[in-house]
């Protein structure tokens, strides 16, 4: 060993030189401390003279290796060690974080091939259904406030399997025996319930009527920052990404918030999403090379060039667009009016009174339902071009999406839009180019050049749209142009969310190019879902087809069709949209033969998972998970499978098994390969979970008139108690 | 080079010049001498090491280096990328591979399993002999030269040793300097909650 003789060169030809040498690019920063530290890779050796022998000396060694050696050495690990290694350094994390890596621990192959990124999770799940976990009491504590004691007393829902369970254990929480316990409160008061909770990381955001509170999970026992919301909204669902909170609310707004500022403060933007309450947001980024909103006659919004409307008569030529969009809605929209709306449609535009008719409109009479928007007197100043919109709406009676003013909060921040277009010029020349072709699908030529149709559809749409303004004001580019922009903002400098790829200091728009765009999607009862580019939160897309109001969304990366949202409605349908178009792709009749309520509707869809080709559906009871297949109809994999006492609130893939949580007090683990339930949990929450989430091998879940949140964790042998601290609160 | 000495009697380490590569290089080997299946093996240093063509078929990428159309030039094969010891060990590896395959490891290691429980002894006690560099050194060159039992062996026994250890012991072990910022650490640190604690075997 001593005449040991170590050259650079060589072993990058082993390595292959591309490894290896940004290997040893990303971590020179290191290099000098390596060198004193006695290590002694092959490449420090060169210089640093010859390793010392001691186990000590492969630190760097180990990491110059290739990606792939690295998967092949961590591959002998198991599941507690793959944890480990992920959290010694970051280039073990890089690999120990690879799917396929946790992929390969799973026994057996997995149906449909589908497998949760959650890593975390779905290892929790692993030890879960191995049974190698057992559920303890974790720690507890917080003072219970009158309100809280109050709210609990008032259970009482949900016992339909319910006898012997402990309800109504208001005050009680000493009292709760270890034996099959597992659950504990920790809480301050809310005189309503937690509607809603998101996690990211180690922080967790909850909603309770109006107010948001921001915990972190452990260590701290007030909360980082609450947030209210204004007026008289109260949140309906919530995202939580790397620094940045984003809420929808029950009148349709969407509003963001910086969680990392202690204590709260008012929302960083806020835009008039929806017409009725938001159901979901999810976020999703883009793959490289995907634009969203491109090319499709779906997604084509309210040009505002020379017409003024978006699909002139003189634009019939181009029209062509426009039919296969119908052709393509007609697929699965059969006789639904789809030609009636058109027609409809196509005689106001005539007229040139219509500017920037949302797409939704044209599905102004597909459906029989009789949903009409709430008013919103707030928006009677939409101009006329809303109200007459809403007459249009009307007019096609049984419209099933109606028409509503959101279509105002469209105009408005399309408009916002258009004018930051004007006024930045090339600076916001993305946004431009997609607002070109969009028009361009209108048959207007000429609005593929940037200027003109910017100039002449801020010009335009000024004039009508000043009494809308205020939807789009919090997104104005004006403001914020080359600023951080905190929809983006991003924390923790190396973490790497998915939801804004972006550094802050992209926010400006001639950064456009490269960046990754990263959208957000809000569901909503208005029976549309929306896209919004997660930088600026510009509109970027609408996916209408659903004859009630969505109730899930997600959006995903599949083999077959590329990216892909799905919803899932009320009207019992699931739908797969292409992401960046809004076209339908699939529409999976999930509710067939399943007769809930008969002379009623459908089931509903409470809730959905998708992952890569899989999605996996909520109907009422029952789980039924689809696969979709490119250029077949999607297949149903499991039929459903599922048989809870309420309908499901929330249901999660982990691996194989499927989690579902619904009104009765049981989460459930199911195995989709088998659709035998694996395990049943009770939380002893004494009233119906409403949603749960896995962090860890923690199980997060609230439930009906219960202002705390119930932990429920798991460890891996009994006697092992205490080992958590973890104070989460309302 | 001490390592060597254990090598087969089959191998005969052939004239080699201590000096630079390039004379080294014209030193040749005999090749002629050795039967007509053998072929030599020139590490960097210059050495050369005659084997039989039929034991380093195990290396996917000898073998089609030695199955190539022109006979003559794969009599010699250059590995200019390895050290001496290393390929001195490689040979050895494949010629006990020859009469005594490796067992497969099975992955992941079962917890408590070490290497041992499921070679052969030979393949352990080889291993073993393997200090720190040298091992990750046959590591590369296994991968290299596509030899898939010896990479499994020293990927797995360089990942025994990773098993069943805190982060900060995984660090030591390695002697890895490569911190998380703090917010990261404790974001990780609470996601991955469940490996570290409690631990194992506790």
């Amino acid at each position: 060993m001593g005449t040991m003789r170590m050259d650079r060169d060589p072993l990058q030809d082993v390595c292959g030189s591309d490894n290896s040498s940004s290997a040893y690019g990303n971590k020179s920063g290191v290099d000098e401390s390596e060198k004193m530290a006695g290590g002694c890779p092959a490449a420090a050796a060169a210089e640093a003279g010859e390793g010392d022998g001691a186990i000590g000396g492969q630190g760097r060694m180990l990491l110059a290796l290739p990606d792939a050696m690295l998967s092949e050495i961590l591959g002998n690990l198991d599941v507690k060690g793959l944890g480990r290694a992920g959290c010694a350094c970051r280039g073990l994390r890089d690999t120990a974080d690879d799917e396929r890596l946790w992929v390969s621990l799973w026994e057996g192959p997995l149906p449909g091939g589908f497998l949760r990124g959650e890593k975390a999770a779905h290892v929790a799940l692993w030890l879960l259904a191995k049974g190698e976990v057992e559920q303890t009491r974790v720690a507890v504590s917080e003072p219970s406030s009158p309100t809280r004691t109050a709210s609990r007393r008032r259970v009482g829902e949900a016992t339909a399997t319910g006898g012997g369970r402990d309800q109504g254990h208001g005050g009680a929480r000493g009292e709760e025996g270890p034996a099959g316990g597992g659950a504990v409160a920790v809480a301050a008061g809310f005189p309503v319930h937690i509607s809603c909770m998101a996690i990211n990381g180690a922080v967790i955001a909850t909603a309770a009527g109006p107010e948001i509170t921001v915990w972190d999970m452990e260590g701290a026992s007030a909360p980082r920052a609450r947030f209210k919301v204004s007026g008289h909204g109260s949140v309906t669902c919530l995202l939580l990404r790397s620094g940045t909170l984003l809420a929808g609310d029950n009148s349709g707004y969407l509003r963001s918030y910086d969680v990392s500022v202690p204590g709260g403060g008012r929302p960083l933007h806020e835009i008039r999403a929806h017409a009725d309450r938001v159901t979901a947001i999810d976020s999703f980024t883009l793959p490289v090379g995907n634009t969203a909103a491109a090319d499709s006659p779906v997604a084509e919004q309210p040009g505002g060039g020379s017409g003024g409307c978006y699909r002139s008569p003189a634009a019939e030529g181009e029209g062509g667009a426009w039919g296969r969009g119908g052709g393509q809605r007609g697929r699965w929209d059969q006789g639904h009016g789809w030609g009636e709306g058109w027609q409809e449609e196509e005689s106001e535009s005539g007229e040139g009174a219509q500017p920037l008719l949302p797409q939704r409109h044209l599905y102004g009479n597909s459906g029989a339902s009789s949903y009409s928007p709430p008013p919103h007197a707030s928006w009677g100043a939409a101009g006329e071009g809303a109200g007459s919109r809403q007459q249009h709406g009307i007019g096609g009676g049984t419209g099933a999406l109606g028409e509503s003013p959101a279509s105002a909060a469209d105009l408005g921040v399309e408009f916002n839009r258009l004018r930051r277009g004007s006024s930045h010029g090339g600076g916001t020349g993305e946004p431009l180019s997609r607002l070109g072709k969009r028009q361009g699908y209108a048959g207007r030529g000429q609005a593929y050049e940037p200027a003109g149709a910017a100039v002449g559809g801020g010009t335009r749409m000024q004039g009508r749209g000043r009494g809308i303004d205020r939807a789009g004001w919090a997104f104005d580019d004006g403001n914020n142009h080359g600023a951080p922009n905190a929809w983006s903002e991003e924390k923790g400098g190396e973490e790497n969310d998915p939801f804004v790829g972006q550094r802050p200091d992209d926010g400006k728009g001639g950064a456009g190019g490269e960046q990754r765009e990263v959208l957000l999607f809000t569901a909503s009862d208005d029976g549309t879902a929306k896209a919004w580019d997660a930088r600026s939160g510009r509109f970027v897309c609408l996916y209408a087809g659903h004859t009630r109001g969505v109730t899930c969304l997600q959006a995903t990366l599949t083999e077959s069709y590329g990216p892909v949202l799905v919803t899932g409605g009320g009207d019992s349908a699931v739908i797969v949209w292409e992401l960046t178009t809004g076209r339908c792709l699939e529409k999976l009749e999930t509710g067939a033969g399943l007769v809930i309520n008969p002379g009623g509707p459908g089931p509903r869809v409470g809730c959905l998972q998708a992952y890569r080709d899989t999605i996996v559906v909520g109907e009422d009871r029952h789980v039924s998970v689809w696969s979709l297949r490119k250029g077949q109809r999607p297949r149903l994999a499991r039929a459903r499978f599922c048989e809870h006492q309420r309908p499901i609130r929330r249901l999660d893939m982990v691996g194989p098994w499927i989690v579902t949580c619904s009104g009765d007090y049981v989460i459930r683990l199911w195995d989709s390969r088998t659709g035998l339930c694996v395990r049943e949990l009770e939380t002893k929450s004494g009233a119906a979970i409403t949603s749960f989430r896995l962090s860890g091998l923690c199980l997060l879940t609230t439930s009906l008139f219960d202002t705390s949140v119930l932990m429920t964790s798991f460890s891996q042998r009994r006697g092992s108690e205490g080992k958590g601290s973890a104070k989460i609160c309302d | 080079m001490a390592t060597e000495s254990g090598s087969s009697s089959r191998v005969q380490k052939t004239t080699s010049s201590d000096g630079a590569v390039g004379s080294a290089r014209t030193t040749r080997t005999d090749t002629g001498a050795s039967s007509s299946g053998a072929v030599t093996l020139v590490s960097m240093d210059g050495d050369g090491f005659v084997v039989e063509a039929s034991a380093i078929e195990v290396s996917k990428l000898l073998k089609a280096m030695v199955d190539g159309p022109t006979e003559n030039a794969a009599k010699e094969i250059p590995l200019t990328n390895m050290r001496s010891n290393v390929v001195a060990k490689v040979v050895e590896f494949c010629q006990h591979h020859q009469t005594d395959p490796m067992t497969d490891i099975p992955k992941p290691v079962q917890f408590g399993k070490t290497v041992g429980d499921h070679v052969q002894e030979w393949y352990s006690t080889f291993v073993k002999a393997l200090k720190d560099e040298m091992l990750f050194e046959m590591l590369l060159a296994a991968n290299y030269l596509d030899l898939s039992p010896l990479l499994e062996l020293c990927a797995a026994t360089v990942g025994l040793r990773a098993m069943n250890k805190t982060p900060e012991e995984i660090q030591r072990e390695f002697n890895i300097k490569e911190p998380f910022s703090p917010e990261v650490e404790r974001t990780l640190r609470q996601e991955n909650k469940w490996s570290t604690e409690p631990p194992i075997g506790s």
